[in-house]
């Protein structure tokens, strides 16, 4: 398993370059791929195999990086890493196809798009929601 | 569900994650400039509100000074904030607050994508500020409630009048709410999940 400190070599100094640097040129200049819809609430998890990420561009890294130890969002990504949404959907959609790390999308409440809608599964989900926001 | 970073080597494998992926839903925070949606999601956010940004691209065709035909592309970048809130059963409940200006409104479709649905907040003193995004929910029939904002706890106005002036059909849960206390803003996540399943189960 990759952790932050095994990754984190001159990672400052990298990723304070790479804020200079134009949005699209860390995506070799794409601005869509396969998975560029994928909603901001997707989580992302680094797969074990991700251990050497050498090779790879300080913008992956940096993702590698701070998704290491828990389940982010790709909203969580770009905001922490400063990175256009576009841009982290482009690169994180590379990264899953490289097998560095798996996407989670669970979108199990569908409340007003009628397709491929489960309404017994969205009112149980709702119902762990409404539990536990009354008890905060 | 929290687990903290592997503070040991690297090869310590079994970190403490849990099994599978947390389920994610997210409700959309909406209403006009400066109406205190950030305010309402960092009022019961587990992080502070973070901030995301896109880059659009405007395309505008026109005629330049000297007579000629402008082609030109311009960049915005549009801020969206959003918070989390971790729940019981790995649930994570993701708050997001809409682009202020109407203008971006096309951004919303890949925001409420998915959503459980939107709490409205309503400014009395700015009324018309909340309209296209009444309009954007009732005409998609996302289920959503209005939180009237009572700035410094007052409420200057009746619900009734309010739901009235902005025509809101009798339905729609209306409630008042401050954004700045946690309280508050719990029963306004309360009413929509309960006015979501509503929905579902009338369907």
């Amino acid at each position: 398993m990759m952790n932050r400190r095994s990754s984190s070599h001159s990672m400052d100094g990298e990723h304070f370059e790479a804020a200079t640097v134009r949005p699209y040129a860390v995506t070799g200049g794409r601005v869509r791929s396969a998975t560029s819809n994928l909603p901001l609430e997707t989580l992302i998890e680094v797969l074990p195999g991700a251990v050497d990420s050498r090779g790879l561009p300080p913008e992956k890294r940096a993702i590698l990086s701070h998704a290491a130890s828990t389940y982010v969002s790709i909203a969580e990504v770009s905001a922490l890493l400063r990175m256009p949404l576009g841009v982290v959907r482009i690169l994180i959609a590379d990264l899953a196809e490289d097998g560095y790390l798996t996407i989670h999308t669970s979108t199990p409440v569908n409340v007003h798009t009628g397709h491929g809608q489960n309404p017994a599964l969205s009112l149980s989900v709702l119902e762990s929601v409404l539990n536990g926001i009354s008890a905060l | 569900m929290v687990f903290q970073p592997s503070s040991g080597p690297a090869e310590a494998t079994a970190v403490s994650k849990p099994v599978g992926a947390p389920t994610v839903v997210k409700i959309v925070v909406a209403g006009g400039f400066a109406v205190g949606k950030t305010t309402f999601i960092g009022s019961i956010s587990d992080i502070e509100p973070l901030n995301t940004e896109a880059a659009m691209t405007e395309h505008s065709v026109g005629v330049d000074d000297a007579g000629g035909v402008s082609d030109r592309k311009t960049t915005t970048t549009v801020a969206m904030d959003f918070g989390r809130i971790e729940l019981p059963g790995s649930l994570w409940l993701y708050l997001f607050g809409t682009p202020g200006q109407d203008r971006f409104l096309f951004m919303w479709d890949d925001l409420v994508r998915g959503a459980i649905g939107a709490v409205v907040l309503v400014d009395t003193d700015r009324l018309e500020q909340c309209f296209p995004a009444v309009d954007y929910f009732e005409s998609r029939g996302i289920p959503f409630v209005v939180g009237v904002n009572c700035f410094d706890g007052v409420a200057k106005h009746r619900l009734e009048d309010v739901r009235e002036a902005l025509q809101i059909p009798a339905h729609v849960p209306m409630l008042y709410t401050d954004a700045r206390s946690r309280a508050a803003t719990k029963q306004s996540l309360i009413a929509l999940v309960q006015h979501a399943m509503q929905q579902i189960r009338a369907a």
